[in-house]
Protein backbone atom coordinates (compact mmCIF):
# COMPACT_ATOMS: atom_id res chain seq x y z
CA UNK A 1 0.00 0.00 0.00
CA UNK A 2 1.33 3.76 -0.71
CA UNK A 3 0.54 6.68 0.14
CA UNK A 4 -0.49 9.96 -1.36
CA UNK A 5 1.54 12.62 -0.56
CA UNK A 6 0.05 16.45 -1.90
CA UNK A 7 1.65 19.87 -0.72
CA UNK A 8 -0.63 22.77 -1.60
CA UNK A 9 0.46 26.69 -1.40
CA UNK A 10 -1.44 29.90 -2.16
CA UNK A 11 0.24 30.10 -5.48
CA UNK A 12 -0.78 26.49 -6.73
CA UNK A 13 0.14 22.79 -6.12
CA UNK A 14 3.65 22.13 -5.61
CA UNK A 15 3.76 18.69 -5.43
CA UNK A 16 1.39 15.55 -5.81
CA UNK A 17 2.84 12.00 -5.84
CA UNK A 18 3.05 8.70 -4.20
CA UNK A 19 5.20 7.65 -2.04
CA UNK A 20 5.87 4.81 0.67
CA UNK A 21 6.90 7.22 3.44
CA UNK A 22 6.93 11.05 4.62
CA UNK A 23 8.76 12.56 7.55
CA UNK A 24 7.61 16.34 7.66
CA UNK A 25 8.51 19.17 10.64
CA UNK A 26 5.79 19.27 13.02
CA UNK A 27 5.36 22.29 15.04
CA UNK A 28 6.05 19.90 18.06
CA UNK A 29 9.29 18.11 16.30
CA UNK A 30 8.90 15.77 13.38
CA UNK A 31 7.13 13.12 12.73
CA UNK A 32 6.82 10.29 10.27
CA UNK A 33 3.90 8.94 8.41
CA UNK A 34 3.35 5.41 6.82
CA UNK A 35 0.80 4.36 4.96
CA UNK A 36 -2.58 3.49 7.11
CA UNK A 37 -1.55 6.06 9.94
CA UNK A 38 -4.24 7.22 12.07
CA UNK A 39 -5.95 10.04 10.28
CA UNK A 40 -5.57 13.58 12.01
CA UNK A 41 -4.78 16.94 11.43
CA UNK A 42 -0.93 18.38 12.87
CA UNK A 43 -0.01 22.31 12.61
CA UNK A 44 3.54 22.80 10.60
CA UNK A 45 6.45 24.24 11.38
CA UNK A 46 9.22 25.10 9.03
CA UNK A 47 12.06 22.84 7.29
CA UNK A 48 12.14 19.92 4.65
CA UNK A 49 9.52 17.43 4.06
CA UNK A 50 11.33 14.49 2.62
CA UNK A 51 9.33 11.18 1.01
CA UNK A 52 11.56 8.51 -0.54
CA UNK A 53 14.44 10.54 -1.74
CA UNK A 54 12.66 13.50 -2.40
CA UNK A 55 13.03 17.02 -0.04
CA UNK A 56 10.67 20.20 -0.19
CA UNK A 57 10.94 22.74 1.54
CA UNK A 58 7.62 24.78 3.63
CA UNK A 59 7.54 27.69 5.24
CA UNK A 60 4.79 26.54 7.81
CA UNK A 61 1.67 25.26 7.43
CA UNK A 62 -0.61 22.36 8.51
CA UNK A 63 -0.95 18.62 7.48
CA UNK A 64 -4.02 16.65 7.19
CA UNK A 65 -3.14 12.76 7.48
CA UNK A 66 -5.48 10.32 6.75
CA UNK A 67 -4.59 6.56 6.02
CA UNK A 68 -4.24 6.65 2.18
CA UNK A 69 -3.00 10.42 1.71
CA UNK A 70 -1.11 13.31 3.48
CA UNK A 71 -1.97 16.74 2.28
CA UNK A 72 -0.06 19.64 3.32
CA UNK A 73 -1.18 23.41 3.18
CA UNK A 74 2.05 25.14 3.10
CA UNK A 75 2.15 28.89 2.97
CA UNK A 76 5.30 28.75 1.03
CA UNK A 77 6.56 25.44 -0.35
CA UNK A 78 10.00 24.88 -3.04
CA UNK A 79 11.06 21.83 -4.58
CA UNK A 80 14.85 21.11 -3.25
CA UNK A 81 15.53 21.69 -7.00
CA UNK A 82 14.15 25.02 -7.10
CA UNK A 83 15.74 26.07 -3.56
CA UNK A 84 18.30 27.56 -4.88
CA UNK A 85 16.44 30.66 -5.91
CA UNK A 86 15.42 31.19 -2.08
CA UNK A 87 17.75 33.74 -0.49
CA UNK A 88 18.19 31.93 2.95
CA UNK A 89 20.86 33.87 4.05
CA UNK A 90 18.77 36.64 3.44
CA UNK A 91 15.84 35.17 5.64
CA UNK A 92 18.17 34.75 8.87
CA UNK A 93 19.37 38.44 8.47
CA UNK A 94 15.97 39.78 8.65
CA UNK A 95 14.91 37.33 11.45
CA UNK A 96 18.18 38.59 13.54
CA UNK A 97 17.07 41.90 13.14
CA UNK A 98 13.68 41.31 14.02
CA UNK A 99 14.28 39.21 16.78
CA UNK A 100 16.66 42.18 17.99
CA UNK A 101 14.05 44.70 17.51
CA UNK A 102 11.67 42.57 20.05
CA UNK A 103 12.96 42.79 23.72
CA UNK A 104 9.56 40.67 24.75
CA UNK A 105 8.18 38.08 22.20
CA UNK A 106 4.77 36.48 22.33
CA UNK A 107 4.21 32.74 21.80
CA UNK A 108 3.38 33.34 18.31
CA UNK A 109 5.99 35.29 17.51
CA UNK A 110 8.45 32.96 18.82
CA UNK A 111 6.76 30.34 16.91
CA UNK A 112 6.60 32.38 13.66
CA UNK A 113 10.61 33.02 14.31
CA UNK A 114 11.02 29.41 15.27
CA UNK A 115 9.41 28.08 11.24
CA UNK A 116 11.51 31.27 9.85
CA UNK A 117 14.89 30.09 11.22
CA UNK A 118 13.98 26.36 10.57
CA UNK A 119 13.32 26.71 7.39
CA UNK A 120 15.99 28.61 5.86
CA UNK A 121 18.45 26.69 7.96
CA UNK A 122 16.98 23.17 6.24
CA UNK A 123 17.69 24.83 3.37
CA UNK A 124 20.96 26.25 3.67
CA UNK A 125 21.98 22.65 5.32
CA UNK A 126 20.70 21.42 1.86
CA UNK A 127 22.72 23.30 -0.37
CA UNK A 128 26.31 22.39 1.26
CA UNK B 1 -23.09 68.98 -46.61
CA UNK B 2 -20.04 68.62 -43.97
CA UNK B 3 -16.53 69.73 -46.05
CA UNK B 4 -14.40 67.54 -47.34
CA UNK B 5 -11.40 68.06 -45.49
CA UNK B 6 -13.55 68.13 -42.06
CA UNK B 7 -14.36 64.72 -42.76
CA UNK B 8 -10.96 63.18 -43.68
CA UNK B 9 -9.47 64.59 -40.43
CA UNK B 10 -12.29 63.13 -38.50
CA UNK B 11 -12.21 59.58 -40.33
CA UNK B 12 -7.82 59.78 -38.87
CA UNK B 13 -8.64 60.75 -35.39
CA UNK B 14 -11.40 57.87 -35.23
CA UNK B 15 -8.33 55.44 -36.66
CA UNK B 16 -6.25 56.53 -34.20
CA UNK B 17 -8.49 56.28 -31.22
CA UNK B 18 -9.20 52.65 -32.69
CA UNK B 19 -5.74 51.80 -32.36
CA UNK B 20 -5.75 52.67 -28.88
CA UNK B 21 -8.60 50.90 -27.94
CA UNK B 22 -7.51 47.92 -29.87
CA UNK B 23 -3.86 47.96 -28.33
CA UNK B 24 -5.53 48.46 -24.83
CA UNK B 25 -8.07 45.53 -25.27
CA UNK B 26 -4.58 43.32 -26.22
CA UNK B 27 -3.15 44.06 -23.11
CA UNK B 28 -6.14 43.68 -20.94
CA UNK B 29 -6.04 40.05 -22.67
CA UNK B 30 -2.70 39.16 -21.35
CA UNK B 31 -3.30 40.60 -18.09
CA UNK B 32 -6.40 38.75 -17.50
CA UNK B 33 -4.77 35.67 -18.40
CA UNK B 34 -2.34 36.18 -15.58
CA UNK B 35 -4.80 37.34 -13.22
CA UNK B 36 -7.14 34.38 -14.23
CA UNK B 37 -4.01 31.98 -13.44
CA UNK B 38 -3.61 33.41 -10.28
CA UNK B 39 -7.25 33.16 -9.15
CA UNK B 40 -6.92 29.49 -10.29
CA UNK B 41 -3.67 28.53 -8.44
CA UNK B 42 -5.60 29.98 -4.92
CA UNK B 43 -8.62 27.81 -5.44
CA UNK B 44 -7.48 24.43 -4.26
CA UNK B 45 -5.88 26.27 -1.40
CA UNK B 46 -8.77 28.06 -0.34
CA UNK B 47 -11.28 25.23 -0.93
CA UNK B 48 -8.98 22.77 1.73
CA UNK B 49 -8.67 25.62 4.24
CA UNK B 50 -12.74 25.77 4.47
CA UNK B 51 -12.63 21.94 4.53
CA UNK B 52 -10.08 21.92 7.47
CA UNK B 53 -11.99 24.71 9.09
CA UNK B 54 -15.62 22.80 9.12
CA UNK B 55 -14.10 19.85 10.01
CA UNK B 56 -12.32 21.87 12.87
CA UNK B 57 -15.68 23.91 13.90
CA UNK B 58 -17.59 20.64 13.80
CA UNK B 59 -15.59 18.78 16.01
CA UNK B 60 -15.26 21.69 18.47
CA UNK B 61 -19.46 21.77 18.17
CA UNK B 62 -19.95 18.23 18.76
CA UNK B 63 -17.44 18.46 22.55
CA UNK B 64 -19.82 21.38 23.02
CA UNK B 65 -17.66 24.21 22.73
CA UNK B 66 -18.39 27.75 22.32
CA UNK B 67 -16.31 30.63 21.53
CA UNK B 68 -13.73 28.61 20.38
CA UNK B 69 -11.74 31.22 18.77
CA UNK B 70 -12.68 35.04 18.33
CA UNK B 71 -12.78 35.57 14.87
CA UNK B 72 -15.69 32.62 14.88
CA UNK B 73 -18.07 34.30 17.35
CA UNK B 74 -20.82 36.33 16.49
CA UNK B 75 -21.96 39.06 18.21
CA UNK B 76 -25.10 39.85 20.05
CA UNK B 77 -25.24 43.37 18.85
CA UNK B 78 -24.27 44.53 15.61
CA UNK B 79 -23.56 48.31 16.39
CA UNK B 80 -20.62 49.49 13.83
CA UNK B 81 -20.02 47.37 10.52
CA UNK B 82 -16.53 47.28 8.66
CA UNK B 83 -17.18 47.53 4.78
CA UNK B 84 -14.48 46.38 2.82
CA UNK B 85 -14.93 47.64 -0.86
CA UNK B 86 -13.10 46.96 -3.72
CA UNK B 87 -12.37 48.43 -7.09
CA UNK B 88 -10.12 48.90 -9.73
CA UNK B 89 -7.08 51.73 -10.23
CA UNK B 90 -8.18 52.98 -12.99
CA UNK B 91 -11.52 53.53 -15.51
CA UNK B 92 -11.84 52.55 -19.54
CA UNK B 93 -13.67 49.29 -17.98
CA UNK B 94 -17.10 49.59 -18.60
CA UNK B 95 -19.91 49.68 -15.88
CA UNK B 96 -17.25 47.54 -13.61
CA UNK B 97 -16.50 49.99 -11.34
CA UNK B 98 -19.77 52.01 -11.52
CA UNK B 99 -21.69 48.53 -10.43
CA UNK B 100 -19.54 48.32 -7.59
CA UNK B 101 -19.99 52.04 -6.05
CA UNK B 102 -23.63 51.70 -6.38
CA UNK B 103 -23.89 48.16 -4.40
CA UNK B 104 -21.72 49.85 -2.14
CA UNK B 105 -24.21 53.10 -1.89
CA UNK B 106 -26.78 50.26 -1.26
CA UNK B 107 -25.03 48.64 1.88
CA UNK B 108 -24.16 52.22 3.30
CA UNK B 109 -27.82 52.80 2.96
CA UNK B 110 -29.34 49.85 4.42
CA UNK B 111 -26.54 49.47 7.24
CA UNK B 112 -27.22 53.08 7.91
CA UNK B 113 -31.19 52.61 7.59
CA UNK B 114 -31.15 49.75 10.37
CA UNK B 115 -28.87 52.06 12.35
CA UNK B 116 -25.48 50.54 12.65
CA UNK B 117 -22.52 52.61 11.68
CA UNK B 118 -20.26 51.62 8.99
CA UNK B 119 -16.42 52.20 8.77
CA UNK B 120 -15.33 51.69 5.35
CA UNK B 121 -12.13 50.13 3.69
CA UNK B 122 -11.52 51.06 0.38
CA UNK B 123 -8.93 49.24 -1.90
CA UNK B 124 -8.56 50.69 -5.45
CA UNK B 125 -8.23 54.40 -6.47
CA UNK B 126 -12.09 54.60 -7.77
CA UNK B 127 -13.53 53.21 -4.73
CA UNK B 128 -11.05 55.47 -2.45
CA UNK B 129 -13.08 58.73 -4.45
CA UNK B 130 -16.58 57.17 -4.14
CA UNK B 131 -15.91 56.24 -0.28
CA UNK B 132 -14.78 60.29 0.17
CA UNK B 133 -18.40 61.22 -1.08
CA UNK B 134 -20.25 58.71 1.36
CA UNK B 135 -21.15 59.72 4.72
CA UNK B 136 -19.30 57.08 6.91
CA UNK B 137 -18.03 56.95 10.45
CA UNK B 138 -14.45 56.36 9.18
CA UNK B 139 -12.95 55.92 6.16
CA UNK B 140 -9.98 54.06 5.67
CA UNK B 141 -8.51 54.43 2.34
CA UNK B 142 -6.09 51.05 1.45
CA UNK B 143 -4.39 53.28 -1.24
CA UNK B 144 -4.20 50.99 -4.64
CA UNK B 145 -5.19 47.43 -6.17
CA UNK B 146 -2.99 46.66 -8.41
CA UNK B 147 0.03 45.66 -6.04
CA UNK B 148 -2.67 44.20 -3.76
CA UNK B 149 -1.98 40.33 -4.95
CA UNK B 150 1.67 39.86 -3.06
CA UNK B 151 1.66 37.96 -0.04
CA UNK B 152 2.84 41.49 2.40
CA UNK B 153 -0.24 43.21 1.27
CA UNK B 154 -2.68 40.62 1.38
CA UNK B 155 -1.53 40.04 5.41
CA UNK B 156 -1.38 44.04 5.99
CA UNK B 157 -5.02 44.46 4.83
CA UNK B 158 -6.40 41.05 6.68
CA UNK B 159 -4.53 42.16 9.60
CA UNK B 160 -5.99 45.85 9.39
CA UNK B 161 -9.37 43.95 9.32
CA UNK B 162 -9.22 41.31 12.12
CA UNK B 163 -7.68 44.17 14.27
CA UNK B 164 -11.11 46.22 14.09
CA UNK B 165 -13.08 42.89 14.47
CA UNK B 166 -10.38 41.84 17.87
CA UNK B 167 -10.73 45.04 19.12
CA UNK B 168 -14.47 45.48 19.03
CA UNK B 169 -14.25 48.04 17.16
CA UNK B 170 -16.55 46.69 14.25
CA UNK B 171 -19.31 43.90 15.15
CA UNK B 172 -19.14 42.83 11.72
CA UNK B 173 -17.31 42.53 8.51
CA UNK B 174 -18.78 42.62 4.94
CA UNK B 175 -16.77 43.00 1.58
CA UNK B 176 -18.24 44.38 -1.58
CA UNK B 177 -16.83 43.55 -4.57
CA UNK B 178 -17.10 42.00 -8.17
CA UNK B 179 -17.05 38.64 -7.77
CA UNK B 180 -15.43 36.81 -11.31
CA UNK B 181 -17.85 34.74 -12.99
CA UNK B 182 -16.31 34.27 -16.20
CA UNK B 183 -14.68 36.80 -18.87
CA UNK B 184 -17.94 38.27 -19.67
CA UNK B 185 -19.76 38.74 -16.73
CA UNK B 186 -18.30 40.56 -13.39
CA UNK B 187 -21.43 40.21 -10.81
CA UNK B 188 -21.45 42.73 -7.86
CA UNK B 189 -21.43 40.58 -4.72
CA UNK B 190 -21.68 41.33 -0.78
CA UNK B 191 -20.91 38.59 1.31
CA UNK B 192 -19.93 38.28 5.17
CA UNK B 193 -16.27 37.72 5.96
CA UNK B 194 -16.13 38.36 9.92
CA UNK B 195 -17.25 36.58 12.26
CA UNK B 196 -16.24 33.59 9.82
CA UNK B 197 -19.19 31.38 9.07
CA UNK B 198 -18.94 28.03 11.07
CA UNK B 199 -20.30 25.02 8.99
CA UNK B 200 -23.80 25.15 7.54
CA UNK B 201 -26.55 24.03 9.79
CA UNK B 202 -27.31 21.98 7.09
CA UNK B 203 -24.52 20.22 7.08
CA UNK B 204 -25.64 17.35 9.68
CA UNK B 205 -23.93 14.76 8.04
CA UNK B 206 -20.06 14.07 9.25
CA UNK B 207 -17.37 13.76 7.24
CA UNK B 208 -16.13 10.09 6.91
CA UNK B 209 -12.62 11.63 8.69
CA UNK B 210 -14.52 12.99 11.19
CA UNK B 211 -14.61 9.81 13.57
CA UNK B 212 -11.33 9.78 15.22
CA UNK B 213 -9.00 12.66 14.38
CA UNK B 214 -5.82 13.29 16.12
CA UNK B 215 -4.79 16.93 16.67
CA UNK B 216 -1.43 17.91 17.36
CA UNK B 217 -1.58 20.74 18.96
CA UNK B 218 -4.61 21.18 19.95
CA UNK B 219 -7.62 21.91 18.49
CA UNK B 220 -7.43 25.54 19.91
CA UNK B 221 -3.81 25.92 18.91
CA UNK B 222 -5.01 24.42 15.39
CA UNK B 223 -8.34 27.11 15.45
CA UNK B 224 -5.96 29.77 15.62
CA UNK B 225 -3.97 29.11 12.86
CA UNK B 226 -6.49 27.81 10.60
CA UNK B 227 -8.75 30.79 11.10
CA UNK B 228 -6.73 33.48 10.58
CA UNK B 229 -5.43 32.39 7.79
CA UNK B 230 -9.03 31.12 6.06
CA UNK B 231 -9.74 35.03 6.56
CA UNK B 232 -6.89 35.92 5.14
CA UNK B 233 -7.48 33.31 1.78
CA UNK B 234 -10.87 34.58 1.51
CA UNK B 235 -9.54 38.19 1.50
CA UNK B 236 -7.00 37.43 -1.10
CA UNK B 237 -9.19 35.68 -3.22
CA UNK B 238 -11.28 38.98 -3.29
CA UNK B 239 -8.93 40.79 -4.47
CA UNK B 240 -7.31 38.43 -7.08
CA UNK B 241 -11.40 38.17 -8.32
CA UNK B 242 -11.40 41.71 -8.34
CA UNK B 243 -8.60 42.21 -10.77
CA UNK B 244 -9.44 39.56 -12.96
CA UNK B 245 -12.73 41.53 -12.94
CA UNK B 246 -11.53 44.38 -14.22
CA UNK B 247 -8.99 42.93 -16.64
CA UNK B 248 -11.95 41.41 -17.99
CA UNK B 249 -14.47 44.29 -17.97
CA UNK B 250 -11.71 46.59 -19.96
CA UNK B 251 -11.12 44.18 -22.36
CA UNK B 252 -14.41 43.90 -23.55
CA UNK B 253 -14.82 47.22 -22.96
CA UNK B 254 -11.89 48.39 -25.50
CA UNK B 255 -13.28 45.36 -27.99
CA UNK B 256 -16.54 46.88 -28.05
CA UNK B 257 -15.19 50.74 -28.27
CA UNK B 258 -12.84 49.02 -30.81
CA UNK B 259 -16.02 47.63 -32.89
CA UNK B 260 -17.90 50.88 -32.27
CA UNK B 261 -14.94 52.87 -34.24
CA UNK B 262 -14.88 50.65 -37.15
CA UNK B 263 -18.85 51.67 -37.72
CA UNK B 264 -17.97 55.15 -37.40
CA UNK B 265 -15.11 54.89 -39.77
CA UNK B 266 -17.93 53.13 -42.14
CA UNK B 267 -20.40 55.53 -42.10
CA UNK B 268 -17.88 58.68 -42.23
CA UNK B 269 -16.41 56.93 -45.04
CA UNK B 270 -19.45 56.75 -46.60
CA UNK B 271 -19.98 60.74 -46.55
CA UNK B 272 -17.09 61.54 -47.06
CA UNK B 273 -17.38 59.81 -50.67
CA UNK B 274 -20.81 61.76 -50.88
CA UNK B 275 -19.24 64.73 -50.42
CA UNK B 276 -16.91 64.33 -52.91
CA UNK B 277 -19.41 63.03 -55.53
CA UNK B 278 -21.45 66.28 -55.11
CA UNK B 279 -18.38 68.36 -55.31
CA UNK B 280 -17.85 66.74 -58.48
CA UNK B 281 -21.53 66.98 -59.74
CA UNK B 282 -21.25 70.69 -58.48
CA UNK B 283 -17.87 71.43 -60.73
CA UNK B 284 -19.36 69.22 -63.52
CA UNK B 285 -22.61 71.73 -63.66
CA UNK B 286 -20.65 74.73 -63.42
CA UNK B 287 -18.91 74.05 -66.58
CA UNK B 288 -21.55 72.55 -68.15
CA UNK B 289 -23.70 76.03 -67.45
CA UNK B 290 -20.20 77.79 -68.83
CA UNK B 291 -20.14 76.09 -71.77
CA UNK B 292 -24.37 76.75 -72.08
CA UNK B 293 -23.40 80.32 -72.10
CA UNK B 294 -21.05 80.54 -74.72
CA UNK B 295 -23.53 79.19 -77.16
Amino acid sequence: MSLKLEIVTPTGKVLDTVVNEVVAPGALGEFAVLPNHRPGIVLLGGGAIRFDGGVVFVRGGVAEISAERVLVLADEAVKAENAGAVNAAAILDKLATETAAHEFVSDEQQQHFETERRYAEAILAAGR
Amino acid sequence: MANLKAIRKRIASVKNTQKITRAMKLVSAAKLRRAQQAMMELRPYAAKHRELLESLARQLAESGETNAHPLLTPRDEIKTVAVFALSSDRGMCGAFNAGIVRKLNEVVRERTAAGQQVVLFTLGRRMGIAGRKLKVLELHDLAEIITAGDQARVKEITAALVKAFIDGAVDEVVVVSNRFKSALTQLPTVYSLLPVAGPAATDAAPSASGADLFYEPGQNDLLGYVVPRFVEVQVRQAILESIAGEHAARMNAMSSATDNANGMIQSLTLEMNRARQAAITKELMEIIGGAEAMK
